[in-house]
């Protein structure tokens, strides 16, 4: 049982580490429009892919996409996570740069994979995103 | 004469959706086109296109709509995507509603579910009304395509949930009240507006009486943190033909909806497809120990709907209903 939650725990910190560097990097690198919306879209692609699926959530955020904007860096830190070390269950190959493409590659059994480690992952990142990036005050 | 309806290759649409799922998918979801012989250059153009299903094989229209999302992958025909995709769902939910006989099923359910209810010492109240024009509930939902509709998870048509029902007849007291304090009391109509609501939130009374509905009735009906509400408000199915059209909404200015210039007519209009119920007719049901609670919610219902209306661009007219 301990041994089982020490696993969970390291798993857990894993992401949070990871998540927390993301949003770190997304303070550095966007401006103060794109950091609101940063957070904004975080907090909502869960909803997102729990309500469409993650093929299509990848497919809207892939068609909003320009370079440098909010939701580009959110697909550039969902490979960088899938590639590291924090994911338990499954991994991107490493010379894989579409995501999108790889994930409808997948069967059934690790497209939920998938989702359920991005989705962890999403949890963290909405976390530190609300509690590091200030709300619109107006 | 020279037209030919053809099966269109796979790799004219794609699906977001798992290897496997997809393989599914294209034996189902059929893209069509036609096309037909233009006798000058001897070649065949496509004329039109569609998606269509096959008919042995009923589908949730909520997984239709929400994850099996077909894209035109040919670059002249994307734009045109979501308009035939939208015209799949109506007509998906056509050949349904023929073979399950208009959904009578969940009209007897219902029944059912309110009988049990009266068992145990419930008054059902239940009246019928039809949306007089057109209705969205849920357009703000998230949706990759942007705009969406609530349908209903199971059975995946669009009903009214009953949380959206007590919802608006909450707001519709509240302003209610505040216009009635408002004329007696001569004070600003957003402050008493907010009085009200915080008032209605932790059940303080504020002693007024209006069209012989009390505060204190208020309180009892939608219940506070403490308290739960004494009047259940159940989804409302549609229980007629369920007319499905596609409207749309037109951004003639949409850098300057961007923040980004000043509006000008030179920026070009985005049109926007989305999803309507047009003219059906929805069973509205409420139960309630307290007969007296009972009447008053149904009074502040009927105005809702009748005065305010239900869901989304409801200051278009949409989502008002008549008393049937």
């Amino acid at each position: 049982m301990s041994e089982k939650e020490t696993i969970i725990t390291k798993l857990e910190k894993g992401r949070a580490e990871f998540a927390y560097n993301c949003v770190k990097e997304a303070i550095k690198f966007l401006d103060v429009r794109k950091k609101k919306e940063y957070r904004s879209y975080i907090r909502k692609i869960p909803q997102m892919i729990l309500s469409n699926g993650l093929g299509q959530t990848l497919a809207f955020i892939y068609s909003k996409k320009e370079d440098g904007n909010a939701y580009d860096l959110i697909y550039k830190q969902f490979i960088n996570y899938l590639k590291s070390d924090s994911p338990a269950r499954i991994k991107i190959p490493t010379n894989e740069n579409e995501l999108i493409e790889w994930v409808i590659s997948l069967d059934s059994y690790n497209y939920r994979y998938v989702t359920e480690e991005l989705l962890a992952f999403l949890n963290w990142l909405k976390r530190f995103a609300e509690g590091m990036i200030e709300e619109e005050e107006e | 004469m020279n037209i030919n309806i053809k099966i269109e290759d796979k790799k004219t649409y794609e699906f977001y959706n798992p290897k496997d799922t997809v393989e599914i998918l294209y034996r189902e979801i059929l893209k069509k086109g036609i096309w037909k012989l233009n006798i000058k250059n001897n070649k065949e153009e496509k004329k039109d296109w569609w998606y269509e299903s096959k008919n042995d094989f009923e589908k949730n229209i909520n997984l239709l709509f929400s994850k099996f999302i077909p894209k035109s992958s040919l670059r002249n025909e994307e734009k045109e995507n979501k308009d035939k995709y939208l015209q799949f769902i109506i007509s998906e939910l056509a050949k349904l509603e023929e073979k399950l006989i208009n959904f009578n099923f969940i009209k007897e359910r219902n029944q059912e579910l309110t009988k049990i209810l009266e068992r145990y010492g419930y008054t059902k109240l239940s009246f019928e009304a039809i949306c007089s024009w057109r209705l969205i509930i849920g357009l703000g939902g998230t949706h990759p395509q942007e705009t969406s509709m609530t349908l209903h998870h199971v059975y995946g048509i669009p009903y009214i949930p009953g949380s959206a029902i007590k919802g608006v007849t909450r707001h519709w007291a509240i302003l209610k009240f505040a216009d009635h304090s408002v004329k007696e009391e001569n004070e600003d109509f957003s402050e008493v507006l907010e009085k009200i609501s915080k008032g209605l939130e932790k059940g303080e009374n504020f002693d007024l009486t209006v069209d012989g509905i009390t505060f204190i009735d208020l309180i009892q009906i939608f219940g506070t943190q403490k308290e739960i509400g004494k009047v259940i408000f159940m989804d409302a199915y549609p229980i007629s033909k369920i007319n499905l059209k596609i409207d749309i909404m037109n951004s003639h200015y949409p850098q300057y909806y961007l923040g980004k210039e000043p509006p000008a007519d030179w920026q070009n209009p985005v049109p926007i497809k989305f999803l309507t119920i047009e003219k059906t007719k929805f069973q509205f049901y409420l139960l309630s120990h307290n007969r007296n609670l009972l009447s008053c919610a149904e009074k502040l219902l009927k105005e809702a709907l009748r005065e305010h209306g239900l869901g989304a661009k409801t200051s278009l007219g949409y989502g008002t209903f008549d008393m049937i």
